[in-house]
């Protein structure tokens, strides 16, 4: 296609600037240190504390609210980590964040589910579930 | 191919027709594209109105008028800075939509892999559509 004057160009060095903006905030918050006394796994649902346990304690915890089941969370006391497995939303992108340490955040939208690995415990404010 | 599924969802790259038209016959037609693309999607795989169809149109309105907005100052922007303007537009309307959703700002986790990941697309998607207006000697107007 010849050039016209007007025309749009698929790159030019204007883009370098624009590329690199969304990229460098990426990697700093990648590479912001994260907190490491992050010792409560937390399982929100609609905003809502209905769950917690230390990381330490290895368990498997069925998430389900008003009777229905919605997905199973894993902690890996040992490893400190965990992942949420069998989920009934329909993209499991909840499943696919796979597993998270200290200071992660799953997050499954359908079922409205946080989860959050963070801070020291406060299950005075949970309404539901105690382990 | 070896399939390679994100831990953050989709790669969006059937955002390149919504491109294509956005460069070819500017923002209403891409609105028109977007939407019909957005409700028959959603119908088939039988996520209307699911939380999956609101982000996914809420971002893609975003998208639209961001790239419009871009290519409305044109000779300043290429293609690919105003895919990319698009796919940063969309990926920080769908954390802030399910946000609302789980009433958490814990969505925000996502988007530092999302913006990433947004920015391959982005550039895919300009390339696609460059390629495109080339082949079908459409007029980028």
């Amino acid at each position: 296609m010849p050039m016209k004057k007007n025309e749009l160009t698929l790159f030019n060095r204007l883009d370098v600037l624009f590329l690199s903006i969304p990229l460098v905030v990426a990697f700093i918050s990648l590479s912001l240190p994260k907190v490491a006394d992050n010792s409560y796994v937390r399982v929100y649902i609609n905003g809502r504390l209905v769950y917690e346990q230390p990381l330490e304690k290895d368990s498997v915890w069925r998430i389900e609210s008003g009777g229905k089941y919605m997905s199973t969370l894993v902690v890996d006391g040992e490893k400190r980590r965990v992942r949420l497995v069998d989920s009934d939303c329909p993209l499991k992108i909840c499943e696919r964040t796979g597993w998270v340490g200290s200071g992660g955040i799953i997050v499954c939208v359908p079922n409205r589910i946080v989860v959050k690995v963070e801070g020291k415990e406060k299950s005075k404010e949970i309404d539901i579930v105690t382990w | 191919m070896v399939p390679f599924p994100l831990p953050v969802g989709r790669w969006g790259l059937s955002n390149y027709p919504v491109l294509t038209v956005l460069l070819n016959g500017g923002i209403s037609n891409a609105l028109i594209v977007l939407t019909v693309k957005s409700f028959i999607g959603s119908m088939i795989t039988g996520s209307f109105l699911s939380p999956q169809f609101v982000m996914g149109l809420s971002g893609g309105l975003c998208a639209v008028l961001t790239m419009g907005s871009f290519r409305k100052v044109s000779g300043r922007f290429s293609i690919v800075g105003i895919s990319v303007a698009g796919a940063t537009a969309n990926n920080i309307v769908q954390v802030l939509t399910a946000s609302l959703f789980v009433k958490s700002m814990a969505p925000a986790a996502y988007l530092p892999l999302l913006l990433i990941i947004g920015e391959i697309s982005a550039i895919a998607n300009a390339y696609l559509s460059w390629k495109t207006l080339s082949v079908i000697g459409g007029k980028i107007v």
